[in-house]
């Protein structure tokens, strides 16, 4: 059978989302995605930080080829405003897509993406509003964001430096060891930088890097 | 039986008395089935000669009404009229306007508002009494001996089978012609089936009724006054379908579908809340993996979902539903006895306790020992996606 709903739907621990956030709620779908929607309450804290307790609105909708692909999650009660962090849809920018992919390769759960996504990002804005600084710290827009991003993932200075070391996480591991190291070590990558390419290859994938090495060198 | 589930019955038997009709309903419809069945029985009638038949099908046979969610709405009766005619000797057409024109002289003769309406299947007829209904009346003759063979040697037991019927509808490619492929179908099985599904669950009440001389037997005593925690937990469930589904009608999961399930997996719980929590931890072991996914239980070819494979969107909101409800139960478990009980009960099922319901839950609550009311806990973010933006 080509959709096993059921089975999908226990693999992505809907009901155990339900139960931690009663005030969440599925609604009718009548395309290929689920739709959550309703009131995210937490109280959460970064060590060392204030604990904050707060709720917001929101709609979540989840692809059907979740985890494979995002889902989107939307602030409905007008407190974030657009100049916030937020995707050309209005949409929550949780994260690097970097990042976000590795938190859902992790554990590929609703429950985990609201945990370890949605609530740092909103935990994030409501310190924010009461401290006036963002606990995590920010990207930029756009791609100089990712770059950085990028940057810290890997482990290297510089942003020419981290789109080099996607390309690399982008090849064939024996090809990529061969090549010179672009930290300017004149080793190979093999004898270098390897290990978290390697790391970063084998969490996010080959093809999908690939795409982001395109998407990081189109844009400069 | 735990306090907490005791509370928890007495909250489910309160939607119960939010949700149920009035039993008078019940009996109006009988009327209405034994008026229309009277009516085609009478001398000058023209199918007087051809026995006619009519009784309740669907919910108001098996008991499980509720009130409509929004006040216009209407109460679907539907009635099955069968006439002892043979497929071998008229077309469906011919049946269907036979009926027909004793309906429509019907409909005058009682002055209706309105005449009687056509529909691809049946005949509809509008009351505009103080309740609203509207009477489906399905047209129907019975089914041939090799067609009921072939149900039984699909395993269905003959006393079940043999109530199979035919039925007409006017986008059939055969509908004027006589031909032995009719569309059919078979109501009294799939009640009798349900009813037997629910019997041993309710033989206490119907010798009681019979004992109190309200019935004179237990043959008698109509399913409607059986009120078995299967009944209950089929309208508490429906309910809940509606309220999900009331701007998505069209997407919602079908009453069959819903009765089916909870009737296959019922197994004689004696309390509400019992029923309804292990019919739906059972239901999906009810829902086959190949086509016929729900196969009819006095039919097994025909598939009461057979829509999920030309649109699986209806398949996704049966378990989007299925989800929810599960979800729904634990939490108004979880609700009885704080604050949050009256916004529970108005988010699921669009319903407000009594005053008096309310303080007679209040008082159970309060005789109990009090309830620890765990905070949630604080989530510990050490590191975090920093937000980013396009």
């Amino acid at each position: 059978m080509p959709d096993d709903f059921l089975h999908r739907y226990a693999q992505w621990e809907i009901e155990v989302l339900l139960q931690l956030h009663p005030d969440l709620r599925l609604r009718p779908s009548s395309k290929d995605v689920v739709v959550l929607t309703g009131t995210i309450a937490f109280s959460a804290q970064k060590p060392g930080y204030e604990q904050i307790d707060d709720a917001f609105d929101v709609d979540i909708k989840v692809p059907n080829q979740f985890p494979q692909e995002f889902p989107h999650v939307w602030e409905i009660g007008s407190r974030i405003p657009p100049t916030y962090h937020k995707l050309q849809d209005g949409s929550l920018c949780l994260g690097s897509p970097a990042r976000i992919r590795l938190a859902i390769k992790q554990s590929p759960t609703l429950v985990a993406f609201v945990q370890f996504c949605v609530i740092p990002y909103l935990y994030g804005f409501a310190f924010q509003e009461r401290f006036q600084t963002l606990p995590f710290g920010e990207l930029s827009h756009g791609m100089a964001g990712l770059r950085e991003d990028y940057a810290e993932l890997f482990g290297v200075e510089g942003e020419k430096l981290a789109v080099e070391m996607v390309r690399l996480a982008s090849l064939h591991k024996r090809d990529a060891n061969r090549l010179p190291c672009p930290c300017g070590s004149e080793k190979r990558v093999g004898k270098c930088h390897n290990r978290r390419v390697n790391e970063m290859r084998e969490l996010l994938g080959r093809k999908w890097l690939a795409d982001e090495f395109h998407r990081l060198s189109r844009i400069r | 039986m735990s306090e907490m589930q005791t509370r928890m019955n007495k909250l489910l038997g309160f939607l119960i008395e939010l949700l149920d009709i009035p039993q008078s309903y019940y009996e109006r419809a009988k009327e209405r089935a034994r008026s229309l069945e009277d009516w085609l029985r009478r001398e000058e009638s023209m199918v007087a000669h051809l026995k006619p038949d009519v009784y309740p099908q669907g919910s108001f046979r098996y008991g499980t009404v509720i009130r409509p969610l929004f006040k216009h709405d209407e109460y679907d009766l539907d009635l099955v009229c069968a006439v002892n005619l043979s497929k071998s000797t008229v077309t469906q057409r011919q049946v269907k306007e036979l009926i027909g024109q004793e309906i429509v002289a019907y409909a005058k003769s009682y002055q209706f508002k309105e005449p009687a309406k056509e529909k691809p299947r049946c005949w509809r007829l509008n009351y505009a009494d103080h309740v609203s209904f509207h009477m489906d009346i399905l047209p129907a003759v019975p089914e041939d001996a090799a067609t009921i063979r072939v149900i039984f040697e699909r395993q269905v037991p003959a006393a079940l089978a043999e109530h199979a019927i035919a039925i007409t509808d006017t986008r059939h490619p055969h509908y004027r012609e006589i031909d032995p492929k009719w569309p059919s179908s078979n109501p009294r099985g799939i009640a009798l089936w349900f009813e037997d599904r629910a019997r041993p669950a309710a033989q206490y009440r119907i010798n009681e009724l019979v004992r109190c001389r309200t019935y004179a037997s237990i043959d008698e005593v109509p399913p409607y006054e059986w009120k078995t925690t299967l009944q209950r937990a089929i309208q508490i469930l429906k309910r809940h379908r509606d309220v999900m589904f009331k701007g998505d009608r069209d997407l919602a999961p079908i009453s069959m579908i819903i009765t089916t399930l909870a009737a296959h997996a019922y197994s004689g719980e004696e309390d509400l809340y019992s029923a309804l929590d292990n019919i739906l931890t059972k239901m999906p072991l009810f829902v086959r993996k190949q086509t016929p996914r729900i196969p009819n239980p006095v039919n097994p070819a025909e598939d009461f979902a057979d829509c999920w494979s030309r649109d699986s969107r209806y398949e996704q909101n049966f378990w989007l539903w299925h989800s929810q409800v599960k979800a729904d139960l634990r939490h108004l478990w979880e609700a009885i006895g704080r604050k949050e009980l009256p916004r529970e009960i108005h988010n699921q099922f669009r319903l407000d306790l009594t005053t008096n319901q309310a303080q007679s839950l209040e008082v159970e609550v309060s005789k109990s020992t009090l309830r620890v009311i765990t905070a949630t806990p604080v989530i510990s973010i050490p590191a975090a996606p920093k937000p980013w933006g396009e």
